[in-house]
């Protein structure tokens, strides 16, 4: 039964927020593919059906109490991992990389669900270090082991975007536990004096992008077409934007993913400055209510896990932006609730589901 | 400093979450500098190279398939074309640059302004090309070239043109091009067509057209202010439309165009034993090319507007009267049924009283006695009146449609017509009317409310080749894409299996072959040395006559009967079927049957039967023939 309590306490504005972004995505997705009177795509339709499957998942993940899930973690952690092997076994391809589980006419990304199970796992295992006393040598050889099994199978997939997303996501998590800060510190320096090393790992088209990233002039026509196009998609934009499903740079399929990772580009030019502040604003205030929701639950798990969610979102959102802005290299990240994609979707849509879940029943004890 | 104790104190996660607040709201702060740095510091700088270096995408538009024949040769293919088109982007002073062309091309501008309002009404986008003019030639394409700095947004850019490298040679079997209509664009079948695209509009051209049309590509480019391209940045290559390979014979069918010469009608060869469409000719023709660019509008009119139907496919939508061929399956009935015996006799004295009416032989004098056989041989209409009083309409129906008539045989072009065999119940039901006994001796020779397509006559007679099967006529043997894999192949198909006896076969054929070789033989035009071919000749009437009047040659040509003849050829193992039919040609013996003679030549001589002709010279034994028929024209045959 649900408690009366639960829904006093359930935040209808982050889920209005969180509809609200979604539909600006299906408006900018309908103008990024919409080609003359003609041949109007369908892909907005699409994105409306796996916004209806995201709710779904949000509403599952809403209805099991977070300690629930906080028992069942490492089953859950388990089970991904499970896929992402399968993936790399027999997953489809698809642009030079093994991603998709097909399952009936369902195709699955098993780097999205890692996503959330290690977050899970993490939480649980960051919080029951203070039952356990604390950080010892061997905690650095578990977190070591829960972060490095999902991240090397996502690593050779190649996932070079999720990749980094996990690592930071894991790093996040870590450091709101309380770890302590200074190994940490010194195996990143560690790493940054290894990278050299690292570069051989990297397929060609990683290293391309990276080195189109430091000097995009040198390839126009390449990879760093991409760059240059979506800054001036975003330039020419000025202070109101060319208006809605006039952009000249985004209109004209200059980018092959302009309705998923260069969505942006496509709000900005269309919709200006005021548009694209107006969209990081909104962004902001739901890692606002991320942050809030952490702060305010007194659950160890819980904190951990809205806290982890809420990073995730937010390195999506400034990785994305960057990416368009020319702030990073092209990794292929979506832009959370706004980029069209089934996955992805989902997996925020679940993520929101929890800290909501986190966030209503943060005074119910035990 | 290392924690060992309780690293979970609210307070140190409360200070940890605090300091991860501030790194995200350090993110947010970056971005929106970012963007306020992109769109107002740079923006007029990017909004300037947004306008000055214009990134455009264009379609590279994919060559359609070939067609090709049975012996891949190519026969239909694309050639390059020339488009005007207009982007309203580029086009800074549109009323300058509308007015230039209108003066360089000589088209009145409303024209052209006509074509832009109807492009904006399809919602095209200011960046999208609109085109103006289809297909312009090679002096007007540098006259603009020339112009282009008063031609801002006018460009002119080439795009693949159906090829039909035989002009009008089987026109109707492959239709022909045109520009894609709304109503069209509305179904699911062209979703991914546009506004503009041009598709195959009738025959195979229109029915192959998901094999024919391949994928179009896409090229990047860079065009100044005036939309002319700077550079290419990017191209994907378009997937080649996918090639047929037809069962026509370029020869036969070149044969049987050449045949027929400037009269109109229809004509169609098949292979008996798979129904494969070697030749197949409607007359009068059309040049398919002249849609290709876009038919002008006076062009259109004229086609449409000409009494002898041009656009029609006679070969499967033109019904007629079989007349006399008819009594093909009038001798395949009575035999079958057993209505009467091959040795009986029918004594002709030239017509046959029947009801207070009299029904005329064609030969006026009479036959005097008459077999099967010899009716046959010598069209005697007078026996094929009493086998059709003894049979009745309904059984000569049944026969009938055993043999593929009374329905379409199915071939794969749109547009064609079942005949009709008329029954009692037919009757009954649209003329609700009894059917009267006279009728059945119309019906005998053909006539009265009997109605076949040139198709179906084909299919006829092979069915009599083959020993009584009913194939699909096939024009199409197999689809291969632009890599040479097959796509598609069309295995024979066999519709029906009519019932006939080896004794009914074997008189049916002797006779036909009769009709050819002996000297009273109504179809003598079609002998051939040392090859057995059989054949029916007939003539149909167009309007009905009087009793007793003559039909002569000064009767208007639009009045005159048509001439039938279907044949095929070697009698002990055949190999080829044809049926012919000259609109007002008068006589099939004299009319039809040398069109059909001259085909069956080409086929022998090509497969070596006959010897190859030495230009000019030697005669073959079908134009001596037809030397001394000349000389002696006039006698009639039915």
């Amino acid at each position: 039964m649900l408690d009366r309590r639960l829904i006093i306490h359930f935040d209808f504005g982050l889920l209005f927020l969180v509809l609200l972004l979604s539909g600006i995505g299906v408006g900018a997705i309908y103008s990024a593919t919409h080609f003359g009177g003609s041949s109007t795509s369908m892909l907005y339709l699409k994105q409306l059906y796996w916004i209806g499957i995201g709710i779904t998942g949000l509403l599952v993940a809403i209805s099991v109490h977070y300690r629930t899930l906080q028992r069942y973690a490492y089953v859950i952690y388990a089970v991904s991992l499970v896929l992402l092997v399968i993936v790399a076994i027999g997953g489809k391809v698809g642009m030079g990389a093994k991603r998709w589980l097909v399952i009936g006419p369902l195709t699955l990304q098993p780097a999205e669900i890692v996503k959330i199970s290690l977050i899970l796992v993490l939480s649980r295992y960051l919080s029951d270090l203070q039952e356990r006393g604390g950080f010892t040598f061997r905690s650095y050889g578990s977190l070591g082991l829960l972060v490095g099994l999902p991240l090397t199978l996502i690593v050779q997939q190649p996932d070079l975007g999720t990749s980094v997303m996990i690592l930071l996501i894991a790093l996040t998590l870590i450091f709101v536990s309380g770890a302590p800060v200074r190994p940490f510190l010194y195996a990143g320096i560690g790493t940054l004096a290894a990278t050299p090393f690292l570069w051989r790992f990297l397929k060609a088209y990683q290293k391309q992008r990276i080195l189109v990233f430091l000097r995009p002039e040198t390839d126009p026509s390449g990879s760093g077409y991409h760059i240059i196009q979506s800054k001036i998609a975003i330039g020419s934009g000025g202070l109101f934007g060319k208006g809605i499903m006039q952009g000249t740079q985004s209109q004209l399929r200059f980018l092959p993913e302009q309705h998923t990772d260069f969505i942006f580009s496509v709000i900005a030019e269309e919709t200006g400055f005021v548009g694209a502040v107006v969209l990081i604003c909104l962004f902001g205030y739901l890692i606002f209510k991320g942050i809030d929701t952490a702060l305010k639950t007194q659950n160890g798990f819980g904190t951990l896990v809205v806290a982890g969610i809420t990073s995730m979102i937010a390195f999506y959102i400034f990785v994305n932006i960057g990416m368009t802005a020319g702030l990073f290299p092209v990794v292929g990240v979506p832009l959370p609730f706004i980029s069209y994609g089934g996955s992805s979707l989902i997996t925020l849509f679940m993520g929101v589901g929890l800290i909501l879940n986190v966030r209503m029943r943060r005074f119910q004890s035990g | 400093m290392f924690y060992n104790g309780n690293v979970l104190e609210p307070v140190l996660h409360q200070r940890r979450l605090r300091i991860l607040s501030i790194f995200l709201a350090t993110f947010f702060f970056i971005l929106v500098s970012r963007v306020w740095y992109l769109q107002i510091l740079r923006g007029s700088f990017f909004k300037e190279k947004s306008e000055k270096q214009r990134i455009r995408v264009q379609r590279v538009l994919s060559p359609r398939g070939e067609f090709v024949d049975r012996q891949e040769r190519t026969l239909v293919d694309t050639k390059p074309g020339f488009n005007v088109t207009l982007t309203l982007e580029d086009a800074q002073d549109l009323d300058q640059s509308l007015e230039r062309l209108s003066q360089l091309v000589n088209i009145p501008e409303v024209e052209l302004r006509g074509k832009i309002e109807t492009a904006r009404a399809n919602g095209i986008r200011r960046f999208q090309m609109i085109r103006l003019l289809s297909n312009v030639d090679w002096p007007t394409v540098a006259l603009l070239e020339a112009h282009q700095m008063d031609l801002g947004g006018i460009s002119v850019s080439p795009e693949p043109l159906r090829n039909y490298r035989f002009d009008g040679l089987f026109a109707h079997a492959f239709g022909y091009m045109g520009e894609i209509n709304g109503a069209e664009l509305g179904r699911e079948a062209f979703s991914e067509y546009r506004m503009g695209d041009v598709i195959g509009k009738t025959g195979l051209e229109k029915g192959l057209e998901r094999y024919l049309k391949g994928v179009d590509g896409s090229r990047q480019v860079e065009v100044n202010s005036l939309g002319r391209i700077i550079q290419e940045m990017a191209e994907h290559s378009p997937v080649p439309g996918s090639r047929i390979v037809l069962t026509v014979d370029y020869d036969i069918q070149h044969s049987l165009e050449e045949a027929f010469g400037d009269g109109s009608g229809a004509g169609v060869v098949l292979n008996p034993n798979t129904g494969d469409i070697l030749a197949m000719v409607s007359r009068p023709s059309y040049d398919p090319n002249v849609f290709s660019g876009g038919i002008p509008a006076e062009k259109w009119k004229e086609l449409t507007a000409d009494e002898q139907h041009p656009l029609t496919n006679k070969a499967i939508s033109g019904q007629y009267a079989p007349g006399s061929v008819f009594k093909i399956v009038m001798a395949v009935a009575a035999l079958e049924e057993r209505a009467i015996t091959p040795q009986e006799l029918v004594y002709c004295r030239g017509y046959t009283k029947f009801g207070g009416r009299r029904f005329r032989c064609w030969k006026r004098r009479g036959h005097g006695k008459m077999d099967l056989h010899r009716a046959l041989v010598q069209s005697c209409d007078v026996y094929f009146y009493e086998v059709g009083q003894r049979l009745g309409i309904d059984k000569i129906a049944e026969h009938a449609e055993n043999l593929g008539l009374n329905r379409p045989t199915g071939i794969d072009l749109e547009g064609e017509k079942p005949g009709l065999i008329p029954t009692r119940a037919w009757k009954k039901k649209t003329r609700n009317e009894p059917w009267y006994p006279g009728e059945n001796l119309n019906a005998a020779i053909g006539q009265g409310f009997i109605l076949v397509t040139p198709i179906q006559l084909a299919n006829l007679v092979a069915a009599i080749a083959n020993g009584g099967t009913v194939y699909r006529p096939q024009l199409v043997k197999r689809v291969e894409n632009y890599r040479g894999e097959v796509l598609k192949e069309f295995a024979s198909e066999v519709r029906y299996d009519a019932p006939l006896s080896a004794k009914t076969l074997h008189l049916v054929t002797q006779a036909l072959e009769g009709v050819v070789s002996e000297k009273r033989g109504t179809g003598g035009r079609v002998r051939m040395k040392g090859i057995r071919v059989a054949g029916k000749t007939g003539t149909a009437q167009v309007v009905r006559m009087k009793q007793d009047e003559e039909e002569s040659e000064d009767v208007p040509e639009k009045f005159r009967d048509h001439a039938l003849f279907a044949a095929f050829a070697p009698v002990d193992d055949p190999e080829i079927a044809v049926a012919i039919i000259v609109e007002h040609g008068g006589h099939g013996g004299s009319a039809a049957a040398p069109i059909a003679g001259k085909v069956l030549e080409r086929h022998f001589r090509k497969t070596g039967r006959l010897p190859e002709l030495d230009q000019g010279k030697a005669k073959t034994p079908v134009e001596r023939a037809e030397g001394r028929r000349a000389v002696m024209a006039g006698g009639r045959e039915n």
